[in-house]
């Protein structure tokens, strides 16, 4: 393998210049978890590597009606954010549940959702806490939804030259009505892909459902909000019956695939047992 | 900014080293090839086994999946910078011999420096919670029991020499 060029630039502009003058080579390096993994089997092979974990972009600050995360905050710093954990608990949640404590010593947010995996826990989560992601090039900035950057498995909205630098994430009005909880089910405990798992955040008013977000991820081409389950429970008081209904509904309009780790029936049914198990913890709660 | 082909300044044990590796060089074959430090072993290459953990910065991570120059103007601690230097043993290595914990000795290294992290951390070390702390370590052998024993045994000996740890570490 021939070996990339390296960077390591002290500055967001300075990386960009790079990015934008080696052209499509080029690629940033956060904490290395998938790109040194793909380069290895030789899944990606750039002439350069950006490596953008000394520009800055590690901090999580609340800016009253929005958390502004960094891109590479790794998944331990968001787990010792105490404004992650009080106000974001389902984005805590699944830092919590990437790889194992290595992994998340490396990981970061921003290559979580770069990488564009349908299973990627932390996106999930930011797709039910519908984040904005915050990107910018030598030409400027743009943000867009998190739902229209990713696009599908390993595609993203990011055009060449452009690096994710951080996510804004809106608070709930009243964020202690905000139900959030993020499942996952895999093989095993630790270190596993998700075979199937759902971020929910709803808001309950006076036992009446004013929003309900739910994401759900390895059961499509990327994150799926089932839109016809958020929309039954809205302006609803919860009941057994109605949980169940929404879970199916949902269940209904997850896409999953065969594959060698499960079938799209079993990913199916997990659907709904996690979509129920959101829905019915909000109701009791 | 660091333009290809500068040197690279990294503390590993407690020495700094200035070297002309290449920045793209694992810092698992870094410690290995240039430094003579075999202590961290190459399980899987890709960040599953945690046979290659070592610290940076005092956190555990997967020497396989960092580059050299990522690690660059920062803290590396192996194995063989446990101990008191003259040949004593870290009391995590301690309660490892004591208990047992050791049989072919391929996950070693990496657990105990796993273990050493969670030690200094200011966690209560439950049965739980070291279990998830050596959750990224895969041990053929030994079946974890005594592995969990020797670290809780480290913690339950020693509360007080739990070291300042540089973030709040809150479980969700
Ligand atoms: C053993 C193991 C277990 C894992 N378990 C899980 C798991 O349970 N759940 C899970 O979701 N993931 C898991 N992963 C995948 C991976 O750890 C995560 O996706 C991680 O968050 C990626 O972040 P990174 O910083 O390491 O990304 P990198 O590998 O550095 O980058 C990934 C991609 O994103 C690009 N990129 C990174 N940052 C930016 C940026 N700011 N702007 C533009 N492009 C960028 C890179 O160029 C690259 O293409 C696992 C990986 C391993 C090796
Ligand atoms: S060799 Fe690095 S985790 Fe297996
Ligand atoms: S002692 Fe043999 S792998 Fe752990």
């Amino acid at each position: 393998m021939n070996e990339p060029r390296y960077y390591r630039p002290k500055k967001i502009t300075e990386a960009l210049t790079i990015l934008s003058g080696e052209g499509a080579g080029a690629r940033p390096l956060g904490g290395g978890t998938d790109l040194l993994v793909r380069m290895r089997v030789g899944h990606m092979k750039p002439s350069v590597l950006v490596d953008i974990g000394r520009i800055g972009l590690d901090t999580i600050h609340p800016t009253g009606d929005a958390v502004v995360i960094g891109a590479m905050c790794t998944m331990t710093q968001l787990l010792g954010d105490a404004v992650v954990v009080r106000q974001l608990p389902a984005l805590a949640q699944a830092a919590s549940k990437v790889g194992a404590a290595q992994i998340q010593n490396m990981a970061t947010v921003g290559g979580n959702v770069c990488n564009a995996s349908p299973a990627a826990d932390t996106a999930c989560a930011l797709v039910a806490l519908e984040a904005r992601v915050m990107l910018r090039s030598v030409g400027g900035v743009r943000s867009l939804p998190i739902g229209e950057f990713l696009r599908g498995p390993g595609t993203t909205a990011l055009a060449p030259g452009e690096l994710l630098e951080a996510f804004s994430i809106p608070l709930l009005p009243d964020d202690t009505a905000a139900h959030q909880s993020f499942n996952k089910v895999g093989g095993r405990n630790a270190l596993v892909c998700s075979l199937t798992a759902v971020a929910g955040v709803t808001q309950i008013t006076d036992g009446v459902v004013q929003q309900c977000r739910l994401a759900l991820a390895a059961v499509g081409p990327t994150c799926l909000r089932p839109s016809r389950a958020e929309a039954l429970v809205h302006g609803e008081p919860l009941t057994e019956e109605l949980c169940r209904t929404a879970a199916a509904a949902a269940a209904a309009q997850a896409q999953p695939i065969d594959d060698h780790r499960a079938t799209g029936e079993y990913r199916r049914r997990l659907v709904a047992a996690l979509v129920r198990e959101h829905l019915l913890e909000c109701m009791k709660s | 900014m660091s333009a290809p082909a500068i040197k690279i300044r990294i503390t590993v044990n407690g020495t700094v080293h200035v070297t002309d590796a290449s920045p793209t060089m694992r810092l698992l074959d870094f410690l290995r090839n240039e430094l003579g430090l075999t202590g961290a072993k190459e399980g899987c290459g890709g960040g599953e086994c945690g046979a290659c953990t070592v610290l940076v910065d005092g956190a555990p991570i997967c020497s396989c999946l960092m580059v050299l120059g990522s690690a660059a103007e920062r803290q590396v601690t192996t194995v063989e910078g446990l101990g008191d230097g003259a040949g004593g043993l870290d009391p995590v290595q301690q309660a490892f011999v004591e208990e047992g914990a050791v049989q072919c000795g391929y996950c070693t290294p990496g657990l105990v420096m796993s273990a050493r992290a969670l030690v200094d951390s200011d966690k209560e070390l439950t049965d739980e919670v070291v279990r998830t702390a050596l959750a990224g370590n895969i041990c053929r052998c030994t079946g974890y029991k005594k592995v969990v024993d020797a670290v809780r045994k480290v913690g339950a000996a020693a509360p007080d020499a739990q070291a300042t740890s540089d973030h709040s570490k809150e479980q969700p």
